[in-house]
Formats: C-alpha cells, sequence, structure tokens
C-alpha cells in the first residue's frame, strides 16, 4: 500500500498544526502589537505630563540659564528616573524657534551609556535641523497628538510622541519629546504569542493522538481484519464470524462481508451438489441407453430364411422408448415388429425392455400377432404404475406363400413396398398397449409377392423436423420410396436415414428414429436361358453370389462345373438356370436339351486317385461334396440337373 | 484373370490374380506351357487369386506331376484352402497359406 489512512491523517494533522500556528501568531502579534503601544503611549504620555508640571515648577528660563548648572544636574537626573521608571528609552526638552530649528534643552535616556552619548551630543543648545514632523507642528498649537511617529535611526528602533509643555497662561514654552523602544513591545509580543500558542498547539496535538488512536482502533484495525478475511476466502470453510460490535458502518461492512460469504459458500454448495447429481443423472441416462442398445441393435441386416430384411435405431440424445425385433419362426415364417413407447429417459427405456421381451415371447410361442398384442395389452394393465403406453405393428410372414398376418396397436401405418411404387397400408389403427382393457386389436392379412416388401417405421422419422420448423412428413417418405422402386432392404433403409439426415441437417434430433424394411425372397424367379458356353458362367455369377450369401462361392463352384459338363460334353443348344431360396437353403437347377447323361449315375467323382485328378472327375466330386442334395432326370427332353445347397 | 510370370534360372514364380475358372484356365494352362522344360521348380502366388474351379485345379496337378512335386503354391486364401482341401491337395502338395 503507497499511502496509508495513518500517514494521510498525519500529514492532515502537520498542515492544520503548521496553519494554527500561523494564524495563532498573526492573531498574537496583532493583538500584543496594539496592547504594547498603548501601554507605551500611555506610559509615555503620563510622563511628559509630570515632566511638563515639573519644567513649570523650576522654570524653563532657570534651566536654560548655564549659571545653575547644579539645578540643571538635578533636574536631569530626576528626569532619568522618570524615563527609566516608565520602561522609555528617551526623554528630552526642547524649544523650537521661528526658524523652525530645534533647541534641545535637557536630553536623557534611561541607559547609562546611552545617556552618556545623550550628554555629550545633545547639550544645552544643541540645535536639531531636521524638518519637524506634524505631531511637532500639532504640539506647537498646544495640541496634543496621540499618534505615535516612528523612526528608525542610529539611536534604535523607536516610537515617538511629543507633548506641548504649557505654562499657566496656556501658551506653549517648549516641547517633551518622549521615545519608546519598540523592540521592548517585540519582546512583549514574542511572550504574549508563546502564552497564546502553546495551550493552542498542545489543545490540538492531544486532540489529534485521541483522533490517531480512535481512527486506528475502531477504523484502520477492524478493516484489516476484513481484508485480509476476504484474501483468506475459502469456499468449503466457515471461518468464526469476525465479531465486530462496534455498532457502525465499520460493523455494516463487517456484517455484510458475512453474509456474501455464506451466500457464496451455499451458492457453491449448491452449485455442487447440482453437478453432482447431474452426473449421476447422465450416468444412469448412459446405463440406460446401454441397455436400450443391447436389447435393440442400432442397425441390423439378415438376408436368409426367405427374406431380405434391414433395420436401425438412431437414438436421440435421450433415451428414448423406440424398439424393433425381427427373427424366424420355425422353418417357413418371420416375424417382425416395430414400437415406442411413451415418453423418455430411463423410465421409457425400462417399459421398452418389457414390452419388447413379452412381445417376442409370445409371437415365438406361435401367437397370432394380434392375440400377442391384446395379451401384452393386458399383462401392461396389471402391471403398469407410470400409466406408460407403447404402439406396435406386428406381422408374421409366411415366407413360402407369401402371407402376411399383421395386427397394429396404434402405431404408424406401414408402407408397402410392390414394385409399382410404396403405398401406406390402411391398417386398422388398434389401440396403443396399456391404455385400455380388452384392447380387442384384430388379425388383418395381406399378400407380399416375391420381392415385395413392407417397411415399418416410428413418428421419430415421419416427424423429425427441421430448421424451418416443417415435418419430415408421411408424404416425402412414400415419395423417397416410389422414386427409388427399391426392392433391397439394405439399399430402403439407407436411402431412408440419409434422406431424413439431410432433412433435418444443422437442427437437432429429438425422438429416436427406427426403421425396419423386410423383402419377401424365395419363390423360384423365371428361368433364365443362357447360351450353351462356359462364359455363361459371368451371367449366373451375381445372382448366386447375392442369394448364397456366404456360401456364394462354394454354390457359383458347383455351377462352374455343372455347366462346364453340360457345355463340354452334352452337346446342348438349350439351356435354362433357374435359382430359389428357401429358409436356410438355395436350390438350382439347370435344364439343358443335350445328350441324356446322369452324372450320379456311377461312382464316379471323387479325390481319392490325386495323380488321376488331372484326367478330370473332379467336378463331379465338388458338386457332390459341395451340394446338400443332387439329384438329375430326364423330363420332357431336357436333362434337368437339380442342386440344392445350406446358405 | 491376371498372370505375372517372373523367371530366375530354373525357378519361376507366377503370381494369380483374379477369377480361375474354367475359361479363364485356358490362360494359365498357356503360360504354363511357355514355361514347359525350361524350369524345374515352380511358385505359385495365390495372394490375389479369389476362385478356382476344377478345370484349374487339373492344371495343378498336372503341374506338379510334371515337375516331380517341385511345385509351391504359397498365399492361400482360406476360400481356396477351403476348395484343396475337399480335393485333397493339402495332404499331397507343398501349399503355405
Amino acid at each position: 500500500m503507497k499511502h496509508t489512512i495513518q500517514r494521510r491523517l498525519l500529514a492532515l494533522f502537520l498542515a492544520s498544526l503548521a496553519i494554527s500556528i500561523v494564524v495563532c501568531a498573526a492573531f498574537s502579534f496583532q493583538s500584543s502589537y496594539k496592547m504594547s503601544m498603548q501601554q507605551g503611549r500611555s506610559y509615555g504620555l503620563n510622563t511628559t505630563n509630570t515632566l511638563a508640571g515639573m519644567v513649570n515648577e523650576v522654570g524653563l528660563d532657570r534651566l536654560s540659564d548655564p549659571a545653575n548648572a547644579e539645578l540643571y544636574a538635578s533636574f536631569r537626573k530626576q528626569m532619568r528616573n522618570l524615563c527609566s521608571a516608565a520602561n522609555l528609552t528617551y526623554l528630552y526638552v526642547y524649544t523650537v524657534d521661528d526658524t523652525e530649528l530645534r533647541h534641545f534643552i535637557i536630553t536623557v535616556a534611561a541607559d547609562d551609556e546611552k545617556d552618556l552619548v545623550m550628554q555629550r551630543e545633545f547639550p544645552i543648545g544643541k540645535i536639531g535641523y531636521s524638518p519637524l514632523l506634524d505631531a511637532e507642528r500639532t504640539a506647537l498649537r498646544g495640541e496634543q497628538s496621540y499618534e505615535p511617529a516612528r523612526f528608525a535611526n542610529d539611536y534604535g528602533n523607536e516610537v515617538s510622541w511629543t507633548t506641548p509643555c504649557l505654562d499657566a497662561d496656556g501658551s506653549v514654552i517648549a516641547l517633551i519629546g518622549v521615545d519608546y523602544d519598540i523592540s521592548v513591545g517585540e519582546e512583549l509580543v514574542k511572550q504574549r504569542f508563546i502564552s497564546s500558542a502553546v495551550p493552542v498547539v498542545l489543545v490540538l496535538v492531544l486532540t489529534f493522538i485521541a483522533l490517531f488512536f480512535f481512527t486506528r482502533m475502531r477504523i484502520i484495525v477492524p478493516i484489516r481484519r476484513i481484508s485480509s478475511r476476504m484474501e483468506r476466502f475459502d469456499p468449503s470453510n466457515a471461518p468464526e464470524p469476525l465479531n465486530i460490535t462496534s455498532q457502525d458502518e465499520i460493523q455494516q461492512i463487517s456484517e455484510a462481508f458475512d453474509k456474501m460469504s455464506d451466500d457464496i459458500r451455499a451458492h457453491l454448495d449448491s452449485i455442487r451438489k447440482i453437478s453432482a447429481e447431474q452426473a449421476k443423472a447422465q450416468a444412469q441416462m448412459d446405463v440406460a441407453r446401454r441397455i436400450q442398445c443391447g436389447m435393440v441393435p442400432a442397425s441390423f441386416h439378415e438376408h436368409k430364411n426367405g427374406v431380405d430384411v434391414s433395420a436401425f435405431m438412431e437414438s436421440a440424445r435421450e433415451v428414448g422408448g423406440d424398439f424393433y425385433d425381427c427373427f424366424p419362426l420355425g422353418e417357413d415364417r418371420y416375424c417382425a415388429f416395430i414400437g415406442d413407447v411413451s415418453g423418455k429417459g430411463v423410465t421409457a427405456a425400462l417399459f421398452m425392455a418389457m414390452v419388447k421381451s413379452m412381445l417376442r415371447d409370445h409371437l415365438k410361442l406361435g401367437m397370432s400377432p394380434a392375440a400377442a398384442l391384446n395379451i401384452v395389452n393386458d399383462e401392461l394393465r396389471a402391471a403398469n404404475p407410470e400409466g406408460l403406453f407403447a404402439t406396435v405393428f406386428a406381422f408374421v410372414l409366411d415366407t413360402g406363400t407369401g402371407e402376411l398376418l399383421y395386427a397394429n396397436g396404434g402405431h404408424n401405418a406401414p408402407l408397402l413396398l410392390r414394385g409399382d411404387g410404396a403405398v401406406y397400408l390402411e391398417p386398422d389403427p388398434g389401440i396403443a398397449l396399456g391404455v385400455f382393457e380388452d384392447a380387442g386389436i384384430a388379425d388383418d392379412r395381406l399378400t407380399l409377392a416375391p420381392g415385395e416388401g413392407i417397411l415399418l417405421y416410428t413418428d421419430g422419422i415421419t416427424e423429425a423436423v427441421n430448421t424451418s420448423r416443417r415435418f419430415y412428413g408421411m408424404q416425402r417418405l412414400q415419395e423417397l420410396l416410389s422414386a427409388a422402386a427399391a426392392n433391397d432392404s439394405e439399399a430402403v433403409s439407407k436411402a431412408v436415414r440419409e434422406s431424413v439426415t439431410a432433412f433435418f441437417a444443422g437442427g437437432e434430433q429429438f425422438d429416436d428414429m427406427t426403421l425396419l424394411a423386410l423383402f419377401r425372397r424365395g419363390a423360384a424367379p423365371a428361368e433364365i436361358e443362357l447360351p450353351a458356353e462356359f462364359g455363361s458362367l459371368d451371367i449366373i455369377k451375381p445372382i448366386v453370389l447375392r442369394e448364397g450369401g456366404g456360401n456364394g462361392k462354394k454354390i457359383l463352384l458347383a455351377c462352374d462345373e455343372a455347366l462346364s459338363n453340360i457345355v463340354r460334353y452334352s452337346g446342348a443348344t438349350q439351356l435354362f438356370f433357374s435359382c430359389e431360396t428357401g429358409n436356410g437353403y438355395m436350390r438350382v437347377t439347370f435344364r439343358d436339351n443335350g445328350t441324356p447323361f446322369d452324372p450320379f449315375a456311377e461312382e464316379s467323382g471323387d479325390f481319392r486317385d490325386f495323380d488321376g485328378l488331372d484326367a478330370g472327375g473332379m467336378g463331379i466330386a465338388f458338386i457332390r461334396e459341395l451340394s446338400s442334395e443332387a439329384s438329375w432326370r430326364f423330363e420332357d427332353g431336357f436333362n434337368v440337373l437339380s442342386l440344392k445347397f445350406d446358405i | 484373370m491376371t498372370i505375372t510370370t517372373i523367371t530366375e534360372g530354373s525357378a519361376a514364380v507366377l503370381a494369380l490374380s483374379g477369377w480361375l475358372d474354367t475359361q479363364a484356365a485356358s490362360e494359365l494352362q498357356n503360360a504354363l506351357d511357355a514355361l514347359d522344360g525350361k524350369i524345374e521348380s515352380l511358385t505359385l502366388d495365390m495372394k490375389e487369386l479369389e476362385y478356382i474351379s476344377s478345370a484349374g485345379l487339373r492344371l495343378l496337378v498336372s503341374a506338379h506331376k510334371k515337375l516331380n512335386g517341385n511345385l509351391t503354391i504359397r498365399c492361400v486364401s482360406s476360400e481356396i484352402m477351403d476348395i484343396f482341401k475337399i480335393a485333397g491337395f493339402d495332404k499331397r502338395m507343398h501349399i503355405e497359406q
């Protein structure tokens, strides 16, 4: 700190002390000077009056007569006594002639040395030439001048008064001068000043000391305590209160500071608590999300069991309640459902988990979709304290016949994906599960031809909101899928996902987005006619690889061998190829009009004779090895080779 | 398919790439014929080979016989190895995976 209050107070005090001393000095000088002048004048005038009486008594003529030296000397002695008794410096008697010259008669000084000088320099008859003063002229007229004349010369620093010496007739016979040494007066002034200034200074100093200690005790020390308390402020630890009880502004500051510290501490505390709670809630949310993601995979694709299914679920920031599931039911049926639970967060996630497992269990038991939905509804009604509900759409597809049995529990209408575009199915809306007893949901049915599909979704897709607050909408979804003329579930799922993501670009995803697309496969596609040459393998290659999945290359190898045999040995001019897939299998059929030949008739075709392998026979051995069923028949002039593979 | 031949003295390396089906087998046949009688040992690099059918396997067997077993097949993918195993090649030929 550059300036302390104490130092400033001291400076202020010194300044006021100096000013008071000056004021005091000026004042006491003024009054003392006045007093001493008055004193000098009254002494002086008393003395001159006395001396005038003495002169009249003795007679001026006699004094002036040189013959009366004795009288002169004794008179002079008396004058000196008068002079020193009245504290005067000089006392003198003189006359003024018509030419205004002074004729000194007697001149004395109170001081011995000065008196010797006077005796020598102002003997009787000494003439003074200096011009007359106003006071002298006044005296010559017989009047008394009260204003003193001031002068400083070889004889001292003096004031003088001149008094006329009048005879009995009242005429002026001589003038009497009296000089008063101002330095005497100055000494007096000094004494007066000291006697008046000392008490003033003393009082000032005492007052200052009292004020200084008061300030120190009552202001500076408490302020320093508060300031050090502020410096060492600790948000986690409340120290003892300062307990300043001075009942003044300092106490106010101290109390205000204590209150402010308490407020800050309480505030920080609550912030800490809130962050801890938030972290805990976030952790729970993360767990819930992991549970949800574990139960409902973020994406799914399956191309077997007579169907081509793709699904995805994209969670919003919070855990929501979307779910889907799909699984084969025995050899020739495939089941799928999608749903959306009301609300968000952990509660919704738990409810979702419950609904999903119940549905799955009941559908796996072979219940129809409506039966499963109704029974799940009843179970939810029995144990649903939170009053949550779920919308669900479920179906079971017969992969052989294409019959699709479906039921709706208040869910969004699915889209049918047919060769001529996408059309919304108009199912009975049904009712969300968990709301009413006896939901009365009924099954309905439709038929999916091979290559046709169905698209299930949640409102997170159709109600995705973009930055201009528009919904993605059912129409946009329908137009997108009609334009795509899709028959590949993965492509459909990808197209929708990209379209919705692009739609709300820059905005936030508010709700879970879930989609499930399923296409029916399996039924025999039309037979393809192939040229009877090796290069025909390139025509069937993409079909076999796509339908055969992970086993595609091995199936293709068998087809390659079959085709090679036909081209090489049968002499066929017409060749047809067809394939179909079912639950876990793929069947390939070649028909040719060549020479009838049963490749499986002999025990030919194995790998036992390694060195003879280059001669042939490996092809049929591979066909046998790779297929699960291999048969030949001759039908309507055609060799029919039928091969079945596991996929 | 693509076949790259590197000959070094009496040894040659053939790098096979792509699909070795019945049709492509003639290409390998030609490549092997070109080396006939000039080499004592042969290595077939199958790192880039995606598919092989019996026509290709037949050529391997005949090459193996011609070189008196001095045929090495290397960098075989697991898919093709499956085929080799079905045909029993893994027991009779020198194959490095």
